[in-house]
């Protein structure tokens, strides 16, 4: 039977003729528009080479002479934990959290044991224990090998660790129960010992607040305002201080000086408060009258380190002409980066011009830098790094602000480009080298950190690049896109209501905010969320019904296996190239 | 002339169709990844949407480009248009006319034609074929005897008795095998019935 009809289709020439006819036209208007597509003919090489540049994520761990660091990035389909010998420059993946199913928080590194002999991270492990409950694993590694030397289960709602000694740590949970555990002297084994139940009322409100040991029977916490500190030998607790005069950003503790030192800011600024153990007060400085330091200035544009290691030295500055991750928020009107100025050496995660993100060690005595990992993991062949030039705009209140523009590549005079507009902190993102790459310029306005004030400022500071960029002969100002990722998106929408003629469209990665679309003429929205959250496939699907029945097409790239945060190699290109296609449409 | 016509027809209406079914095809394949907007009668992707019509229309086009019954082929491609035409009448009854094209957007975008213009074309391709084929059954029907005709073959010189409705139809002819195409014989007269 099918034999006779594949004879009769053969022989039916009219019929075949016309098949042929129909394929060759619709498959070759097809290669055609590809072909005269604007994108650049290797748009999706490029965007799928910038896009897998592994980000490094959570956060740093240097020892205290600076020969070994421990960090944390992306690896192909999730984050590795890798240990890093600074000198030799080997590299170990001591473990991988595959992407998918795994909250955000739940994955981090705990630091270094108080000889720096140890060093622990958590991972929650593939056992459930409640539905939605994964088993919490800490491990512990030998500090100068990176080899694991003991695995222990722990409580799965573990924000924090503490090490008390090298054979003794405590962690604090989200309910406020804190654990002891205690390594066995005969069998070497880490048992749990003690647990004290809700500490403090409430969950813990953010799990950037610190949680140290300030001995090896007592730790101390923050809790908004307040510093608390829990003795085991007497199960006690204690609040140590509570400012009511200024905001307490965050605190440390110097167990060889047995000192508190907080962090704080008011009206005047940022200083430092010691205390004692008892909290009595020992001294007050401002920012720039410790004995050691490094802070980041952006200044105009240009990063620039402030570092000083002697007590009565003016402080070195370097200038690092291009990105540097923001991990600890603002000391001063600048990042501290205290925390990382080990030894002679200060660590840091950036980008340099012509350079993909890295992991960067600065030698303070000699002045030379050296990436310990560079987030490139195969060699770009089509695509390239675009540097941004920088630079100062003031906006209508009157506050200068530093700007980076990445322009488009070979800008031919005469013509226009269209132009990419936001605020957004200035740290590597793959967006502006692939939207250079696409003829774009990608203009952005560097973001305050979340406690300044001045964050409310997103559609003041934007408009004055805005201003800024129309000058530019080769900007189309007809076709100006908005970006905004997360709660950005809710100022975003604010410049949309305010001044919806100015923009083409916007782009929009894991919107908190969705743009009203009832004053806006036609616009191009494209938006990037996780699918991963339930509840945004419903809010951004309803949207898009809503968009299209006012006939306004939104673009929305629902991406499978991911939430808000994105967390693999894989989860960043497929973005990128998505958003590369957007672009060329455009 | 009536068996030129309606295969003209048949064969313009199965091109058109395969036109429509592979372009569907290529725009779901251009946007993978994207999530397409619901469409506004039956609440399902555009996405789904177009596999599910894109199907439909390569199944009706391949009959009507090499199928042998002509009464089949108009009468699939005259369905295929009427549930289109009552799924223009759906989108008119949920208010969504004036912005329809918008859920073409993505078939727009593959062909690099804005989305007005494809709703244009799919609109005049579907009146096409809804007019088409309404005239050519009436056509037929009016001029269906229901009875049967005879030809004779050109290589065997044997008779060949068909349905009048098979008229235009190209066949194999059952003594030798040869393709006959199949025509209404001068002065013929009306057998059986």
């Amino acid at each position: 039977m099918i034999n006779n009809y594949l004879k009769r289709v053969i022989s039916n020439r009219t019929g075949l003729g016309l098949t042929i006819i129909v394929l060759l036209f619709v498959v070759g208007w097809r290669l055609l528009v590809i072909a005269c597509s604007h994108t650049p003919p290797h748009w999706r090489t490029i965007a799928r080479e910038i896009g897998s540049i592994a980000q490094f994520k959570e956060d740093l761990y240097p020892n205290k002479d600076g020969t070994r660091v421990v960090f944390s990035q992306e690896t192909e389909k999730g984050v590795g934990v890798f240990f890093c010998d600074a000198d030799g420059g080997k590299i170990k993946l001591l473990c991988e959290q595959r992407e998918g199913g795994y909250s955000w928080q739940r994955f981090g590194m705990l630091g270094w044991s108080p000889d720096y002999k140890l060093f622990a991270y958590a991972v929650p492990l593939d056992r459930w224990l409640n539905p939605g409950q994964r088993e919490e694993q800490i491990v512990i590694c030998d500090g100068l090998s990176g080899k694991t030397v003991a695995k222990v289960s722990v409580d799965p709602d573990l924000t924090k660790v503490a090490w008390l000694s090298p054979q003794s740590f405590a962690y604090i949970t989200y309910n406020q129960d804190v654990m002891v555990w205690k390594q066995r002297k005969r069998s070497g084994e880490w048992a749990q010992s003690r647990t004290y139940t809700n500490i403090t009322s409430g969950r813990l409100e953010a799990i950037e607040n610190p949680f140290v040991a300030t001995s090896e029977n007592s730790v101390a916490w923050q809790k908004g305002n307040e510093i608390w500190a829990l003795d085991f030998s007497t199960s006690t607790r204690k609040k140590i201080r509570e400012s009511d005069t200024n905001n307490l950003e965050r605190f440390i503790y110097s167990r060889e000086s047995e000192e508190y030192r907080l962090i704080c800011s008011d009206d005047t600024g940022w200083f430092f408060i010691d205390l004692d153990q008892q909290g009595s007060v020992l001294d007050v400085t401002r920012a720039d009258d410790r004995k050691r330091y490094a802070y980041l200035r952006d200044e105009a544009g240009v990063n620039t380190f402030y570092i000083k290691v002697k007590a009565d030295s003016e402080p070195t500055r370097v200038f690092w002409q291009g990105a540097v991750e923001d991990r600890v928020g603002p000391v001063g009107d600048y990042l501290s980066t205290d925390k990382y100025l080990h030894g002679n050496y200060l660590f840091f995660t950036g980008d340099l011009p012509n350079q993909p993100v890295g992991l960067w060690r600065y030698n303070i005595q000699d002045g030379m830098s050296r990436c310990l990992a560079s987030g490139l993991k195969h060699p770009l062949v089509r695509a390239s790094i675009v540097v941004p030039r920088g630079g100062a705009v003031t906006n209508a209140l009157g506050k200068q602000m530093s700007y980076h523009v990445w322009e488009p590549v070979n800008v031919q005079a005469g013509e226009k480009y269209p132009l990419i507009i936001t605020q957004t902190p200035y740290v590597w993102l793959a967006y502006p080298h692939v939207a250079a790459q696409e003829g774009y310029y990608f203009a952005m306005v560097s973001r305050p950190y979340w406690s300044d004030k001045t964050i409310y400022n997103w559609s003041a500071d934007v408009m004055a690049l805005y201003s800024m960029m129309a000058k530019n002969p080769n900007v189309d100002t007809n076709r100006v896109f908005l970006f905004g990722s997360s709660w950005d998106t809710d100022f975003l929408s604010q410049l949309v209501s305010e001044k919806p003629d100015l923009w083409k469209g916007a782009i929009l990665i894991n919107p908190s905010t969705l743009l009203d679309l009832s004053s806006w003429h036609n616009p191009r929205i494209f938006i990037v969320a996780g699918k991963d959250q339930a509840s945004e496939i419903d809010r951004l699907t309803k949207y898009q019904d809503m968009a299209a029945g006012l006939g306004i097409p939104v673009k929305l790239f629902l991406q499978k296996g991911t939430e808000h945060i994105p967390r693999s190699v894989a989860t960043e290109r497929e973005r990128t190239v998505q958003f590369a296609r957007f672009l060329g449409e455009n | 002339m009536q068996a030129k016509a309606t295969r003209f027809f048949t064969n313009s209406a199965g091109a058109l169709l395969l036109a429509v079914a592979l372009a569907m095809f290529i725009a779901n394949w251009a946007s993978v990844g994207l999530t397409q907007p619901h469409d506004p009668v039956f609440m399902i992707s555009m996405r789904n949407l177009f596999w599910i019509v894109g199907a439909i229309a390569l199944v009706v086009a391949m009959i009507c480009l090499f199928g042998e019954k002509i009464w089949l082929k108009i009468t699939l491609v005259l369905w295929l248009a009427a549930n289109l035409s009552a799924y223009q009448i759906g989108i008119l009854w949920k208010g969504s006319h004036a912005g329809f094209s918008v859920y073409l957007n993505s078939l727009a975008e593959a062909f690099g034609i804005t989305s007005h213009a494809a709703y244009l074309i799919l609109g005049l391709v579907f009146l096409y074929l809804l007019v088409g084929s309404s005239a050519s059954l009436l056509w037929l029907w009016m001029d269906n005897t229901g009875g049967y005709l005879k030809n004779v073959c050109a290589r065997c010189g044997k008779h060949i008795e068909f349905p009048a409705q098979g008229i235009g139809q190209e066949i194999a002819c059952p003594h030798c095998g040869a393709m006959v195409t199949l025509q209404k014989p001068a002065g013929a007269s009306k057998q059986g019935a």
